[in-house]
């Protein structure tokens, strides 16, 4: 029966991530192996995490204190995959040259934020699998949560929690790699700041004694005005304006600037 | 794929727990674990029994108790298929008759939990699964136009008939406390009880799923033959023949080199096995542990006389036989006739004519046969002998029936056991012997607690426990319980003690000895591991064996004097007389460990598997012999659980849907349009 939530929960969380994939990675194999260098960077951070979460007993039922190490282990390996990335560069550009008289650098060489936000959504797609995906795999069967007083809206609340997780990686890969490059730190400290916000909020979907229903929209709520946020200045690094905007929509039906 | 076989054979079980991690699928499922199925069985025709579909059945738990609830089910709930939950007193031919016919009805669980007689009342009125004429078609008086079909009485006058139904729903009964409680108050109270002015809860509502899905179908004979067919290297068991050990025990342990002449032996024999509607339920208080217990304990009081018996000349030999399986069209005796006529009894005939083993029996060396059936709830106080009317119409054999009769009724009033006839125009009731006297008329007796009809209101079913025969005492301390006589064991005792005197008197011609006597320790000690708990310390002796041969070689084996184990054997390579049986003995006093103990013993087992599947070409229809087959299953499993409002789902699966399209149209815009998008940056 509640394949159909099956099928929804895997539509919201990974249904604009898939998207994406296939009209923007799939077609360039450079762009999918960044994609899964960068997802198994996210996994090296999750190890990491776990070990250190496993060694330390006695805090080993809070969650908070893993979630932050968590966060701050997830930062520090996105900074290193921008360094080893940044370091392949001219091995990359050979890569991507294919033909011997090729003057012109490939555009994934020369606009660097292709490359930031691929390497920002393979961080997001990772974590957003391992965050639903043992979910999801007991969903298939005939019964839904909250046998013993979960909340119902569990499921879909993961799922759409899920979504804005991949999104909001998407988005600061981009910030993230800008900030290094052009050396602003402070956007440096506003994504690991707002990573952190967000991951903290979701404690709130816990329940606890005093809170015997979990608040989903409390955390759902500002975790996606973070996102919107993020993407604004996301679009804004990869050098989106307002002009371009109108200008993408008046010539929908000009002539194409597609080079590739 | 499962395996089962038949009832207690094997006496002893220890059971181990599983810890459980936790998953999502935790939060979800609550599993039910004290569950018991029915399961499906076939006989050449028809097909008995539950089944549940591939992945089980799912249905809306509804807690049915009044008519009202039935008329919810049945007619007005709107949240059909349901999965009903009844109590103990409402499970019955009827009610599941009509919640099944409803077609409204996925599954019915049944609350079994006997320690709390508030969840589980006992019905007064008795309840049995069995047919009213247990056995009619394979006993002595199939077709009599005289005995037949019960005609006289109605042995099992409770009897609903229910095992005989091809459910095709799968019914559970639910055995823990715990579980059922979380049922009713967490699960139904909390979600599906419809409100006060009789209007149904909303969704989400609490639903049950019940697996326990059989492989077999139609009858025996085809699901014999589609198990036996080789189709693939991995080979598929449809179903196997019901079925396990007779066991088996001689006193005078004649050896193949003695003579041994015709009408020398006595058989005394009992019946193994029960059956109730659910698998691994039954607790057999009065049929047939009283019974066993009985001849078990008279056995022990012989064993002492062995060589009394032995140097008595011209004294007969008593065989001790157990069947196994007689609940199911007498599988056990059918299975030990066949043997006898073919001389493969008491063992297989070996190829070696130098080899000694024990002296075959064959139905001409049966002399009489004595019989114990149930001997727990006792009609007007006395126990009551039964005899066959047909044998009575030879002279000789009426006139030996009545010594017997005379015989084992001055014994047991001397013992303090009243015993009296029943008029030798009622039928044998279902009993072992009728397979017998089939083939053989000789002079036989059936002891039992009835009269007329069974005085046990719960024969072969799952209510038949220890309490109701007051073979339970009130300590709940281990020990004290294993050692305090029980009032059903005092009885018993003395009942062992006639019949012990009457089988030597029978065999040796002479007056019992006053030394004599079952022993009321061994008797209580049984019935209070075969009915209470089977980790007790009678059966921890008896370890590593664990069935019903160890039991008899323990009290009727010899002891050898080894205290290895490795030397408990025969010294003799040609010598297939006796089987040794290693048990671990008991403490030895102030310690721990334990004096092992090595017997030496006839006691023996053989298959008590129906000849219909050993014959080739066997006729299923000829009614010759039990067809009864069990079907084979996977998984069992209750599961309790929410399930989400259609509308709830359907709008999850379209939010989905549409996110996707849209984002799949969205990106690629975006990523057609990207270069005006992020102009500033790019090549131009």
């Amino acid at each position: 029966m509640t394949l159909m939530e099956f099928f929804g929960c895997s539509f919201i969380a990974f249904g604009p991530a898939f998207a994406l994939f296939i009209f923007t990675i799939s077609r360039d194999p450079l762009r999918v192996i960044v994609l899964i260098a960068s997802a198994f960077f996210w996994l090296l951070a999750l190890l990491i995490s776990s070990i250190l979460w496993y060694a330390v007993v006695p805090l080993r039922k809070e969650l908070a204190f893993g979630l932050v190490f968590s966060v701050i282990f997830q930062e520090l390996f996105r900074y290193l995959f921008y360094k080893i990335l940044r370091k392949a560069d001219d091995g990359l550009k050979k890569v991507s040259q294919t033909g011997q008289d090729m003057h012109v650098a490939p555009r994934d060489m020369t606009n660097k934020h292709i490359m930031s936000y691929v390497s920002g959504l393979g961080y997001g797609i990772m974590c957003g699998a391992f965050s639903l995906i043992n979910v999801l795999a007991d969903m298939a069967g005939p019964g839904t949560i909250g046998i013993y007083g979960d909340s119902q809206y569990f499921f879909v609340s993961s799922a759409v929690l899920t979504l804005c997780f991949i999104l909001l990686h998407t988005f600061w890969g981009v910030i993230f790699f800008d900030a290094w490059d052009q050396k602003k730190y402070y956007m440096i400290g506003v994504v690991v700041a707002s990573h952190m916000l967000v991951s903290c909020l979701t404690l709130l979907n816990q329940r606890t004694e005093s809170r015997p229903d979990p608040v989903y929209l409390a955390s759902i709520i500002p975790a996606y005005i973070v996102m919107f946020v993020m993407g604004f200045l996301a679009f804004v690094t990869a050098g989106g304006t307002y002009d371009n905007l109108k200008r993408s929509f008046t010539c929908l039906s000009s002539r194409k600037y597609e080079i590739d | 794929m499962g395996r089962k076989i038949l009832l207690f054979h094997n006496v002893i079980l220890f059971y181990v727990g599983i810890v459980i991690c936790t998953r999502t699928s935790k939060k979800i499922y609550f599993d039910v674990d004290g569950n018991s199925p029915c399961f499906r069985r076939f006989n050449a025709t028809h097909q008995i029994g539950c089944t549940s579909e591939e992945n089980g059945n799912v249905g809306v738990v509804h807690y049915v108790k009044d008519d009202s609830d039935f008329d919810w089910v049945v007619n007005n709930g709107p949240h059909h298929p349901y999965v009903v939950l009844l109590g103990s007193l409402e499970f019955n031919l009827k009610n599941v008759t009509l919640l099944k016919n409803s077609g409204r009805v996925n599954g019915i669980m049944v609350i079994h939990v006997v320690e709390n007689e508030t969840l589980t009342p006992f019905p007064e009125e008795g309840f049995s699964p069995d047919s009213s004429c247990p056995n009619d078609g394979y006993g002595l008086y199939n077709d009599d136009s005289e005995f037949g079909h019960c005609k006289t009485v109605a042995w099992n006058h409770n009897g609903t008939n229910l095992m005989y139904q091809d459910f095709n729903i799968p019914i559970f009964v639910l055995t823990n406390q715990t579980e059922v409680d979380f049922l009713i108050n967490d699960c139904y109270e909390k979600f599906n009880k419809p409100t006060e002015n009789g209007t149904a809860r909303d969704y989400p509502l609490c639903a049950a799923e019940l697996k326990d899905r059989m492989s077999g179908a139609k009858d025996s004979p085809t699901c014999m033959r589609r198990t036996n067919v080789a189709t693939n290297l991995n080979p598929d068991t449809y179903c196997d023949p019901l079925g396990d050990k007779n066991v088996a025990a001689t006193i005078k342990e004649v050896n193949s080199s003695e003579p041994y002449p015709n009408n020398s032996v006595i058989i005394a024999a009992a019946r193994l096995d029960s059956f109730s509607l659910f698998e691994n339920i039954y607790p057999s208080a009065d049929n047939h542990v009283t019974g066993i217990v009985g001849l078990l304990a008279a056995a022990e009081a012989l064993g002492k006389m062995k060589p009394a018996i032995k140097s008595k000349t011209g004294s007969k030999d008593i065989l001790f036989a157990f069947f196994n399986g007689e609940a199911f069209d007498y599988i056990g005796s059918s299975r030990m006739i066949y043997e006898m006529e073919k001389g493969d009894f008491p063992a297989k005939k070996r190829g070696n004519p130098n080899e000694l083993t024990l002296h075959k029996i064959t139905l001409d060396h049966l002399s009489h046969f004595i019989e114990v059936n149930q001997l727990g709830y006792r009609d007007k106080d006395s126990l009551w002998i039964h005899s066959d009317p047909h044998s009575r119409q030879s002279g000789n054999i009426s006139a030996e029936i009545d010594k017997m009769i005379s015989t084992i009724k001055r014994i047991s009033s001397d013992v303090g056991v009243k015993m009296d006839s029943v008029g030798s125009k009622q039928p044998l009731p279902p009993a072992s012997v009728q397979r017998f006297l089939m083939k053989k008329t000789i002079p036989s007796i059936v002891i039992t607690d009835h009269e007329g009809h069974y005085t046990n209101k719960y024969y072969n079913s799952r209510f038949d426990i220890a309490r109701e025969i007051n073979a339970t005492t009130p300590s709940s301390n281990e020990s004290d319980a294993y050692d305090i006589i029980s009032e059903q064991a005092r009885m018993l005792t003395k009942v062992s003690t006639s019949l012990a005197g009457f089988l030597f008197e029978l065999s040796t011609g002479d007056p019992p000895p006053d030394v004599l006597e079952a022993d009321v320790n061994q008797v209580n000690h049984m019935l209070h591991c075969f009915l209470v708990t089977r980790k007790c310390e009678l059966f921890r002796q008896i370890l590593p064996a664990s069935d019903m041969k160890a039991l008899g070689s323990l009290y009727l084996g010899d002891t050898v004097n080894v205290t290895e184990e490795s030397n408990c054997k025969k010294s003799d390579d040609k010598d297939f007389v006796y089987q040794y049986v290693w048990m671990q003995g008991p403490k030895v006093a102030n310690s721990t460990t334990r004096k092992g103990i090595c017997k030496k013993t006839t006691a023996n087992t053989s298959l008590a598997k129906s000849p219909a599947f050993d014959i080739t070409d066997y006729d299923w229809n000829s009614g010759k012999y039990s067809t009864w087959t069990e079907s084979s299953w996977n998984t069992i499993s209750v599961r309790i659980f929410l399930v989400p409002s259609p509308r709830m789902q359907t709008t999850i699966l379209s939010c989905g849907v549409i996110l996707l399209l849209l984002s799949l149209l969205l990106v690629y815009g975006c990523n057609k349009k990207a270069d005006i998008l992020f102009s500033k940056n790019s090549v131009y």
